[in-house]
């Protein structure tokens, strides 16, 4: 596994994309930290890029890994090795390649602006750890999507919309079932609710570092109970850490009957 | 060699191999013939373990392969269609695969007879179709296997690394190796192939020596035998 | 850091200035107060900066620093007529182009969500969602439920006064 991890790391260091993705983050981070030399508004903002483009990145790019790879997947299969042991290689390969790309591109310029100078360090890697587990996540749930069906279009269109349901329909749903059963507690449901949706569960992470006040008045207080604990910490961890494992158990069982 | 029993497979409701039942002795070169859909790239899938048959079973040399992987450091596979990664280099590749095996590679002497050598720095991104084939050619034969398989083999090639090819796999007969050949072209099939194996409908139709099949179907040609063999299918 | 910052209910005539109102729940709540005048505050990280809660007439709000709340303002009635000019709003994405300091498109500092989250406050764990974005950003555009004049007309470019801290 290690040597098709290396080897995917290789080619997708030097794909064009990589070097977009991470151009990209650069940029917004550079303008970010220094045109308005403001750390709270910097973080909020990239809180917002994150939770919605490294799930969206993620996705696309996992999808379109699969596909492309598909013929040189096929060579590496008559190889003497297992087979999730190459998907697995794959998969680490863009989850950590796209994870790099990350972590540098906002990382480099908030090391420039001073790193430990900031009291905002502990939101920042806060900001960057929840990065990572999206990307991971999103990448996984994009392979599954993408062993599930040889058909390319069909793989693209249910990846979007894999990610729009997680992103905003789910959301939409949420809101709307709050509103609806507002006369009943619903302070259980909420909690469960978060968790259930990855996106959901890193924007409350970090929300409960930015936005504490404005939790701790309302509703807030339960989840501030629950979240600021170890307890909380530890239950969003390893959720999502599940939200990984899940869809990688998931696609190794697939693998197991799959003919390529 | 090879042993398959009654081997059965789906792809969803199109049934495409039928209980077919083969036996391969070592050494020699086999051509795998039929008709588009008979089955032909399944059955070699089946034996490299790509495609998992619904039944049946496929033993090497008295070994069932099914749910294994090892058995594969003694095959040597040329894949149809050669798509490598864009933005690793030809020697890179060479490098990756030769990491995968736990044997020796003898590529220094097919990149020349290939002419690769001026290409090894460049990306495969970059490399035309016949290029990349070699490049195919290469990381096949560059292993010694007992199983060669070659899908296509002659697919973007110039006459020159044709002349080659087939230089190479008799070679690799001479050594006593098994090769299954898939391929349309019938003249390469009436050149190299010792043994035809032909499909149809999901089974072996016939499996005998390119003289046997011209005897059997009164034909002088074996594009015209084959042709026949293929038009049973639609009387 | 409170609860409330200040609780303000039927007072008039009077002037609130130069107070830091920092990670209240809600900086100052105002309950029928009529003719008061705001200016130089600093309303930083708040829950709701302010929150209207009674009927409020011609208040005067200037020259504020309403700086990463989660709701600058949270107002419960269609009509408006309180003045908000030349605050610094963090959350102004609007341009200045003849460099006078003052933003060329007005601020509308209530967003569509603060009334969801009034009705319904388990809401509010939706905040900055990109749903939430989305249907803040439509309330934007178009304004549908809040009042039509409840808007900044000269947003500042730069906080007024950087406090020490």
């Amino acid at each position: 596994m290690l040597k098709i991890l290396k080897y995917s790391i290789f080619d997708l260091l030097r794909s064009r994309w990589s070097y977009v993705y991470f151009v990209f983050y650069l940029l917004i981070s550079f303008s970010l930290f220094f045109l308005n030399n403001d750390i709270d508004k910097a973080i909020i903002t990239l809180m917002n890029i994150i939770i919605i483009l490294v799930p969206l990145i993620g996705t696309i790019f996992g999808v379109m890994y699969y596909y492309n790879s598909k013929e040189f997947t096929e060579l590496l299969l008559a190889q003497p090795i297992k087979r999730s042991k190459i998907f697995m290689g794959q998969y680490i390969g863009i989850s950590l390649s796209l994870t790099l790309s990350l972590v540098l591109g906002i990382g480099i310029p908030f090391v420039f602006y001073g790193l430990f100078k900031s009291s905002a360090i502990f939101d920042f890697s806060l900001l960057l750890l929840v990065g990572a587990f999206l990307n991971f996540i999103f990448v996984a749930l994009a392979y599954n999507i993408a062993i599930s069906t040889d058909n390319k279009i069909k793989g693209f269109g249910f990846a979007i919309l894999m990610w729009l349901m997680f992103a905003v329909v789910y959301d939409a749903v949420f809101m709307i079932f709050l509103i609806k059963f507002n006369e009943y507690p619903l302070d259980k449901f909420t909690l469960v609710a978060t968790m259930a949706n990855p996106i959901d569960l890193s924007r409350i992470l970090i929300m409960l570092k930015l936005d504490a006040s404005a939790l701790l008045g309302y509703t807030g207080a339960v989840m501030k109970q629950f979240y600021g604990t170890y307890l909380g910490v530890l239950v969003s961890m390893s959720t999502l850490s599940f939200w990984i494992l899940i869809p990688l158990f998931r696609m190794r069982r697939k693998l197991r009957k799959k003919d390529f | 060699m090879i042993t398959i029993k009654s081997l059965h497979k789906k792809f969803g409701k199109l049934v495409v191999l039928d209980g077919l039942d083969l036996d391969i002795k070592k050494g020699g070169i086999f051509a795998i013939l039929g008709p588009n859909g008979s089955g032909k790239t399944t059955l070699i899938k089946s034996i490299l373990g790509m495609v998992i048959p619904n039944k049946g079973d496929i033993e090497l040399d008295g070994k069932s392969i099914l749910k294994k992987w090892e058995y594969r450091n003694n095959i040597n596979y040329l894949p149809q269609i050669a798509n490598f990664p864009a933005n690793l280099s030809v020697s890179e590749l060479i490098e990756m695969v030769k990491n995968l095996r736990p044997k020796e590679a003898k590529e220094r002497e097919l990149i020349d007879l290939f002419g690769l050598r001026p290409f090894m720095k460049k990306k495969l991104g970059h490399l035309s179709g016949g290029t990349k084939q070699k490049v195919n050619l290469v990381l096949t034969f560059m292993f010694e296997s007992d199983l060669i398989i070659l899908d296509e083999p002659t697919t973007g090639l110039d006459p020159i690394a044709l002349i080659y090819l087939k230089e190479l796999i008799n070679k690799e007969r001479e050594k006593g190796k098994t090769i299954l050949i898939t391929t349309h072209i019938m003249s390469f099939v009436d050149e190299m192939a010792d043994e035809i194996v032909f499909l149809l409908d999901g089974k072996i139709y016939f499996k005998g020596s390119v003289d046997e099949l011209k005897k059997q179907t009164e034909q002088e040609n074996l594009e015209h035998a084959i042709a026949q063999l293929i038009s049973k299918q639609y009387a | 850091m409170a609860s409330y910052g200040l609780l303000l209910k039927e007072i008039n005539d009077a002037t609130i200035s130069d107070n830091v109102f920092e990670q209240n729940t809600i900086g100052i709540n105002i309950d029928g107060c009529n003719r008061i005048t705001y200016k130089n505050n600093h309303f930083i990280r708040n829950g709701w900066a302010l929150k209207f809660t009674g009927g409020c007439y011609t208040n005067l709000f200037e020259y504020n620093n309403f700086m990463h709340n989660a709701f600058d303002l949270s107002y419960n009635s269609k009509v408006n007529d309180n003045l908000f000019e030349a605050n610094y709003w963090s959350e102004y994405s609007g341009y200045d182009l003849n460099k006078d300091g003052i933003g060329d498109v007005p601020h509308r500092p209530v967003k569509l969500v603060s009334y969801i989250v009034n009705q319904t406050p388990e809401t509010l764990i939706l905040l900055r969602s990109l749903f939430v974005d989305i249907i803040n950003f439509s309330e934007k555009v178009s304004p549908v439920f809040t009042p039509d004049n409840l808007v900044d007309a000269k947003p500042l470019m730069k906080p007024i006064n950087q406090i020490e801290e």
